[in-house]
This record gives C-alpha cells, sequence and structure tokens, in this order.
C-alpha cells in the first residue's frame, strides 16, 4: 500500500499557469508597491502633535507665571517659564518620553501596516 | 545557473527595478501554482494562492540574506502562505466522502477507475491534519527529499520522519474506511 502511495504521490500532475498569471501577478505586486509606498511615517501630524504637545506644557507654565507676578509682559518671560518648568520638573519631563513613546508607536504601526 | 539569476533579480528589483520581479515569477510560476494545486487541489485557487505568495515574497525581498538558495526562501515562503490560506478557507473543503463522489461523477466521461482512485487518494492527503499533510505534499512535491522538505517547514529531519510515517497510516487508514463503504 504504502508504495502504491508513493507511486501515486510522486506521479502527481505539475499545472502549467494559464498564460495571463504571470501578468496578473505583476499586477499585483505594483500595486503592493504603491500600496506600501503610500504608508510613510506621518512626519507632518508628528510635528504637529509635538508642536500641541509644547503648547500644553507651556501654556499652563505661562499662566502660572502670570499668575504669580500677576503681570503677563515679554520681559524675562522666557526665564520665568523655565524657572516654572524646572520647579515642576517631575511632572513636565514625563512630556519628553511620551513624545519619543508615541513616535515609537507610530513607526511601529506603519511597520505593521506595510507587512 | 537559477540560482544565479534569482540572485541578481533580486538585487534589481531591490535597487528599484520592480520589473526585474518578472524574471523571478517566470521561473517560478509552475513551481509555486503546482504547490498551491497539491494543497487546495483546486486550479482557480491554486494560482490565487501562488499569486499571494508572489507578492508576499516581493514584500519580503529584503528580508532575503543570499545565505541559501532563493527558492528554498521563496518556498518556505509559499508553504507558510498555503497553509495560512488552507486555514482560512477549510469551512469551504469538501469532506473526503464528497470528494469521492466528485470524482466518481466525473469517472464515466473523463477519468478512468485507475485515474479516479488516484485522484481519491491525492484529495484525501489534504484532508489529513494539518503538520501530516504539509510534510506528505512537500515531501513529494520535493521528490521525496527530507532535507528540501525540513528546510520549508522549518523544523528537524527527524520530525518530517515521524511525521511522514504516521501520516502515510493515516492516509492508509482514511482510504481502507472510504473503500469498505
Amino acid at each position: 500500500m504504502t508504495d502504491e502511495l508513493d507511486v501515486i504521490l510522486l506521479s502527481d500532475e505539475t499545472l502549467t499557469p494559464t498564460p495571463g498569471f504571470a501578468a496578473s501577478v505583476m499586477r499585483a505586486v505594483r500595486k503592493s508597491r504603491s500600496a506600501t509606498a503610500a504608508i510613510r511615517f506621518p512626519w507632518f501630524c508628528f510635528a504637529a502633535s509635538l508642536a500641541a504637545g509644547l503648547l500644553c506644557v507651556l501654556l499652563p507654565a505661562a499662566l502660572m507665571v502670570g499668575e504669580k507676578d500677576n503681570v503677563l509682559g515679554p520681559a524675562g518671560l522666557v526665564e520665568r517659564i523655565t524657572g516654572v518648568l524646572l520647579e515642576n520638573a517631575d511632572i513636565s519631563l514625563w512630556a519628553v518620553p511620551a513624545a519619543f513613546g508615541s513616535m515609537i508607536l507610530v513607526r511601529l504601526s506603519v511597520a505593521f501596516m506595510s507587512e | 545557473m537559477s540560482d544565479e539569476q534569482d540572485a541578481a533579480d533580486v538585487g534589481r528589483v531591490l535597487v528599484g527595478d520592480v520589473e526585474a520581479f518578472e524574471g523571478i515569477v517566470l521561473r517560478w510560476q509552475e513551481a509555486l501554482v503546482t504547490l498551491a494545486f497539491r494543497y487546495c487541489r483546486d486550479r482557480h485557487r491554486s494560482e490565487e494562492m501562488a499569486q499571494s505568495a508572489f507578492v508576499k515574497a516581493y514584500l519580503a525581498l529584503r528580508q532575503w540574506r543570499g545565505e541559501g538558495p532563493f527558492r528554498r526562501w521563496l518556498f518556505v515562503i509559499a508553504a507558510n502562505v498555503y497553509r495560512s490560506e488552507m486555514r482560512r478557507n477549510r469551512l469551504f473543503m469538501l469532506p473526503l466522502d464528497a470528494a469521492r463522489d466528485a470524482c466518481q461523477k466525473t469517472s464515466d466521461i473523463e477519468r478512468g477507475e485507475v485515474e479516479e482512485r488516484k485522484e481519491i487518494v491525492r484529495r484525501a492527503v489534504t484532508r489529513l491534519p494539518e503538520k501530516y499533510r504539509d510534510v506528505l505534499v512537500l515531501f513529494y512535491f520535493h521528490e521525496k527529499d527530507v532535507l528540501e522538505t525540513a528546510q520549508s517547514l522549518g523544523v528537524a529531519e527527524g520530525t518530517i520522519k515521524a511525521r511522514l510515517h504516521r501520516g502515510r497510516a493515516l492516509l492508509e487508514r482514511a482510504l481502507h474506511r472510504i473503500k469498505d463503504e
């Protein structure tokens, strides 16, 4: 029986693809190429999100400075905001790993979509 | 010779010449369609499966390190694609008894009894549990080359031999059952 199985399974036919098969594969390949090329890292969105994130950190700091000094003027504002950020460094420094983590997550998503 | 041509075509594709992939398709289309057919026994579906395998290979081309022949890497990808496709479409597979009936219906017109029996055996292979089916399909596709089969499936040669033995036993049992009915 095993010998017979051997003969039968070894003699299974070889299939010749239909004439348009290679062309059809190449169409699918080109299509997949343009689909993956379309998924690029969204630098614009990332920059916009980063700017919005910075604004969320800086605006409360600026408001805290204004409240503390009871004035909102440009003179020494940068130094005063920096001072507030450094005073609350334990909170404000979280923005850095948050931004970095977001970038990694987006990159992984793009890589996964390109698979 | 085809190993060198494959490597040259892969090199060209990787520097941006997509059309060079056609050389690979033309060289391996018959093998990949044939292998797909041995998994599903359906001509139309085998071309769809082979196309998926080529696209998958194209997208993963950078992962081929050139350490072994390109065809070996291609067959690993194809076997993975076919296995997934078969798993996904398991519900649409004919039970073995129905396959036998289908063979018998056409036998009067285009098949002799011997051909009918061969087709039943080949379809019975596709109905085996996955790990035995894969080994049997690839072992006979690679003309009984255990090493090549092991490399295509990424398992040890000893495992291939054990699964071949068990797979053949299961196949014989299934065929006896059909014969008795």
